[in-house]
C-alpha cells in the first residue's frame, strides 16, 4: 500500500510542472557553464590552460563537449517524457474546456440588478453584447433559474497545450537530426568533378567566382556546379552562393570556403612524373620515391619587407608561392617561387602554374527540419493563442426579476 | 542635423536629461519633472530616428549589422517600447526605472566603432533582417519589464512611503504589465531564435550548434519560461516571479555584450 502510493507520487511528481522547471533551471544552468568553456579542444588545451584540478573536473565531467554529453541528452529526454505525461494528462481537461458549459462557482459575480419583465430580454441582449459576446448560445432551467451563457476565444486554452507539444517535437526532432547527422566536404577547382564521399552523388564545379564590391570588400562566393548521380545524369545545375545552398534529397550543400590552388608539374632528369591540382597547405609526394614537397603558402600579391613578406591583396597581381621539399620526412628547402619557374633540386624540378582560387563545399544531411519547423510553428501559435486569445466566458442568470451577470476575464482590471 | 553623428549626440543628451527630469520628479517628488522627462524622450526618439535613417541611407541596407548598429538599435526599440507603455499604462515612474536601461545600451552604442562596412556574405539574408529587428522589440519589451519589476521590488521594500503608493500602480497592475510586457518580448524572442536557426541553416549548415550566442539565447528563453509558469503558481507569484523578469533581462544584456565581449563564437564577428 504504502509502495503504491510513493509509486503515484513519484509518477504525478514526473509529470508535474514542477519538475519540468527544476529540470529547465538545470539545464539552463548548465548551458551557462558550458558557454564558459571552449567546447570541443583537444584534452591538451584544457590541460595546457586550466589548473590541473579544473581542467580534470572539465574532462571527468565532461564540460569540454557538455551539450553532446550523455548526460546532457538525457536531461533533455527526461524533460521530454515529462512534457509528454503532462501534455497527455492535460489533453482533455484542455479540451472538454473548449466544450464545457462554464460553471457560475468559479466565475466573478460581476454585476446584479432588479429589472421589469417586458424589458428583461432587452437588458439581457444589452449586457451580452457589452461584453463583446455575439449570441448567448444556450438556456437551461436550474433551481428556477434561467441560465444564458456565452464563451469567446476558446480556442485560447490550447495555448500551453500547444507550446509544450511544440517544445516536445522540437527537441526530439531535434535530437534524431543530430543523432543521424551525415556530413562532408568537396572542394576543387572549375573543370573538376569529384566525387561526393558517403553519397551516390559527384559534383561537377563549372565555374567559381568571387564578386568585389568598388570597395574592395568581397560580396559574394558564387560557384556554379552541377549535381550528377552515379551514372552521370545531371540531376542539377545551379550556383550556390552563401545563404543559398543547393538542395537534394535531403541533402543540402554549402558553399563554405575558398583558397588557392596551381597546377604542378614535377620532373624527373627532364621526364615527366606527375602533374596534378596541387592546393595550399597539402603536401604531393613523387610516388616511387622519398621526395615530396609542400604548396605550404600563395601569395597573390607578393611584398617582401623587412618586416617579412606578405600578400599585399588578394588579387593574383604578384604571385608568389612559398613551398618546402621534403626527403624521407626530413625538411630539406624551403623558398619563394614565381609562377612558372622552374625549382630544382638534385634530379627534380617542379613548376607551379596557373593559379586560381579553389571552392569549398560542405555537404549536411540532417533529418527532422520538418518536423522541428512545426513544432516551432506550434510554439508561436501557442504562444499567440495564449497570450492574445483571452478565453471570455459570460453567465446571465434570470430569476423573477433578478438578473446577476458573472464573467470570466470579462471586465479586467486594465481592459481599458 | 542630417549628419548621423550630430543627430545621435543630440539623442544622448536629450536621453541623458530625460533620465535626469525622471530622477528629479522622484527624488525630489515634483510632478511636473516627469512630464518633461516624457517629453524629452519622445523628442530624443526622433533625432534617434534620424540618426539611423542616415545611416541606413548611407549603407543602402538596414543599420542592423554590427556591434554599434544593433546597439543603437537596441537603444531605439527600448525608447519606442518605453513611450508605448507609458501611453498605454499611464504612469509617471516608469520613467524613472526605464530611462537607466535605454542610457546604458545608448552609451554602449557610443563606446562601438561607428564606421561603416559592407555586409559580410553570410549575413546578406531576410531571415536576419526579421532576426535582427524583431530582437530589438524583443529586447525594448524585456527592458520595460525589467523596469517595472524593479518597481515592483522597490515598492515591496518600501511599503509604508505614501509617495510611492501615489505614484506608482498597485501591485496588481506592476505584475500585470510586467506580464505583458515578457508575453510581448516572449514572442518576439521566440521569433528570434526560430528565424536565426532558420537563417544559420542556410548559411552554415546546422540549425542549432550550441554557440554562445545560441546559448544564452536559450539560457534567456528558459528564465522567462520559468518566469511565466513561476507566476501561474500562487505561492510564487509577486516578488519571485519580478526577481526573474529582473534576471532574464541581464542575460539579455549578456547575451547581447557579454558573449560578444567575453566568449568566443560564429555570431562574435557580429
Ligand atoms: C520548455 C519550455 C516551456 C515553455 C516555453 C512553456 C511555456 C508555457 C507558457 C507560455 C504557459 C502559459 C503561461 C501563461 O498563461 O502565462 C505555460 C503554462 C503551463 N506550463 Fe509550460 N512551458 C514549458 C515547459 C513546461 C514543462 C516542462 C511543464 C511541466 C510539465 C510545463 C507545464 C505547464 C503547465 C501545467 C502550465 C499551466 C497551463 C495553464 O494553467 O493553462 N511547461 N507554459
Amino acid at each position: 500500500m504504502q509502495n503504491k502510493v510513493g509509486l503515484i507520487n513519484i509518477r504525478s511528481f514526473f509529470k508535474s510542472m514542477r519538475f519540468g522547471l527544476i529540470l529547465l533551471g538545470v539545464l539552463g544552468f548548465l548551458s551557462v557553464v558550458g558557454s564558459f568553456i571552449p567546447q570541443g579542444r583537444d584534452i591538451a588545451f584544457y590541460q595546457n590552460n586550466y589548473t590541473s584540478i579544473v581542467a580534470k573536473t572539465i574532462l571527468v565531467l565532461r564540460f569540454n563537449d557538455l551539450y553532446h554529453s550523455l548526460y546532457f541528452s538525457i536531461l533533455f529526454g527526461t524533460l521530454c517524457l515529462n512534457l509528454l505525461l503532462c501534455s497527455i494528462t492535460r489533453f482533455n481537461k484542455t479540451f472538454n474546456k473548449i466544450f464545457e458549459v462554464p460553471d457560475v462557482k468559479k466565475m466573478r459575480n460581476i454585476s446584479a440588478q432588479k429589472v421589469e419583465e417586458d424589458k428583461k430580454t432587452a437588458v439581457i441582449g444589452e449586457i451580452y453584447r457589452k461584453y463583446g459576446f455575439e449570441s448567448l448560445n444556450k438556456m437551461e432551467k436550474v433551481n428556477n433559474r434561467t441560465v444564458y451563457y456565452g464563451k469567446k476565444n476558446q480556442m485560447g486554452y490550447l495555448g500551453s497545450w500547444f507550446i509544450h507539444v511544440g517544445v516536445l517535437l522540437v527537441i526530439v526532432f531535434y535530437g534524431y537530426g543530430q543523432y543521424t547527422f551525415f556530413s562532408t566536404h568537396v572542394y576543387g577547382v572549375p573543370g573538376e568533378a569529384k566525387e561526393v564521399l558517403g553519397t551516390n552523388y559527384s559534383l561537377e564545379i563549372n565555374d567559381f567566382n568571387i564578386q568585389y564590391r568598388e570597395d574592395g570588400s568581397i560580396e559574394q562566393y558564387l560557384s556554379h556546379v552541377n549535381l550528377k548521380n552515379n551514372g552521370g545524369d545531371i540531376l542539377k545545375a545551379e550556383d550556390i552562393f552563401v545563404n543559398n545552398p543547393m538542395r537534394h534529397d535531403g541533402y543540402a550543400i554549402y558553399q563554405t570556403a575558398t583558397g588557392w590552388a596551381a597546377d604542378i608539374k614535377i620532373y624527373a632528369n627532364d621526364q615527366l612524373l606527375k602533374e596534378d591540382i596541387f592546393y595550399e597547405a597539402t603536401t604531393i609526394s613523387d610516388e616511387r620515391g622519398p621526395v615530396a614537397i609542400q604548396f605550404t603558402k600563395f601569395y597573390p600579391d607578393f611584398i617582401s619587407t623587412e618586416n617579412g613578406i606578405y600578400s599585399s591583396s588578394n588579387h593574383s597581381n604578384n604571385p608568389k608561392v612559398l613551398y618546402t621539399i621534403f626527403f624521407m620526412g626530413q625538411r630539406v628547402a624551403m623558398n619563394i617561387a614565381s609562377i612558372d619557374e622552374n625549382i630544382h633540386w638534385y634530379d627534380y624540378t617542379f613548376v607551379f602554374e596557373n593559379p586560381q582560387m579553389y571552392t569549398y563545399f560542405q555537404v549536411n544531411k540532417m533529418k527532422g527540419k520538418i518536423g522541428a519547423i512545426i513544432g516551432a510553428v506550434l510554439i508561436l501559435l501557442g504562444l499567440i493563442l495564449c497570450f492574445y486569445i483571452k478565453p471570455k466566458e459570460i453567465i446571465i442568470t434570470e430569476a423573477g426579476k433578478h438578473i446577476e451577470v458573472f464573467g470570466n476575464n470579462i471586465n479586467h482590471l486594465l481592459n481599458t | 542635423m542630417f549628419d548621423e553623428r550630430y543627430s545621435f549626440i543630440i539623442t544622448l543628451i536629450l536621453y541623458s536629461l530625460s533620465m535626469v527630469c525622471y530622477f528629479t520628479f522622484f527624488m525630489f517628488r515634483k510632478e511636473k519633472f516627469s512630464n518633461y522627462g516624457s517629453l524629452l524622450v519622445k523628442v530624443g526618439i526622433v533625432f534617434h530616428t534620424i540618426a539611423l535613417t542616415t545611416r541606413a541611407a548611407e549603407a543602402s541596407r538596414l543599420p542592423l549589422a554590427n556591434q554599434y548598429e544593433f546597439a543603437t538599435s537596441f537603444a531605439w526599440g527600448i525608447a519606442v517600447s518605453f513611450v508605448g507603455f507609458e501611453w498605454k499604462y499611464r504612469f509617471k515612474a516608469l520613467g524613472t526605472f526605464v530611462t537607466p536601461l535605454l542610457l546604458l545600451v545608448a552609451f554602449y552604442a557610443a563606446l562601438q566603432s561607428r564606421e561603416i562596412r559592407p555586409l559580410m556574405p553570410a549575413l546578406q539574408s531576410n531571415w536576419i533582417t526579421i532576426h535582427v529587428s524583431t530582437a530589438i522589440f524583443s529586447y525594448g519589451a524585456f527592458a520595460i519589464a525589467c523596469g517595472v519589476s524593479i518597481m515592483y521590488l522597490i515598492r515591496d521594500r518600501f511599503k509604508q512611503d505614501a509617495f510611492l503608493a501615489n505614484y506608482m500602480p498597485s501591485f496588481e497592475k506592476l505584475d500585470l504589465i510586467s506580464y505583458r510586457a515578457i508575453a510581448l518580448g516572449f514572442v518576439m524572442l521566440t521569433v528570434v531564435i526560430i528565424s536565426g536557426a532558420i537563417w544559420a541553416e542556410k548559411a552554415w549548415g546546422r540549425y542549432w550548434q550550441w554557440d554562445p550566442k545560441e546559448t544564452w539565447s536559450f539560457i534567456t528563453w528558459v528564465i522567462y519560461s520559468i518566469y511565466l509558469h513561476v507566476r501561474l503558481t500562487k505561492g510564487w507569484k509577486d516578488k519571485k516571479a519580478a526577481w526573474f523578469a529582473v534576471l532574464g533581462f541581464l542575460a539579455i544584456l549578456f547575451t547581447y555584450i557579454g558573449v560578444n565581449t567575453l566568449l568566443v563564437g560564429y555570431h562574435s564577428y557580429a
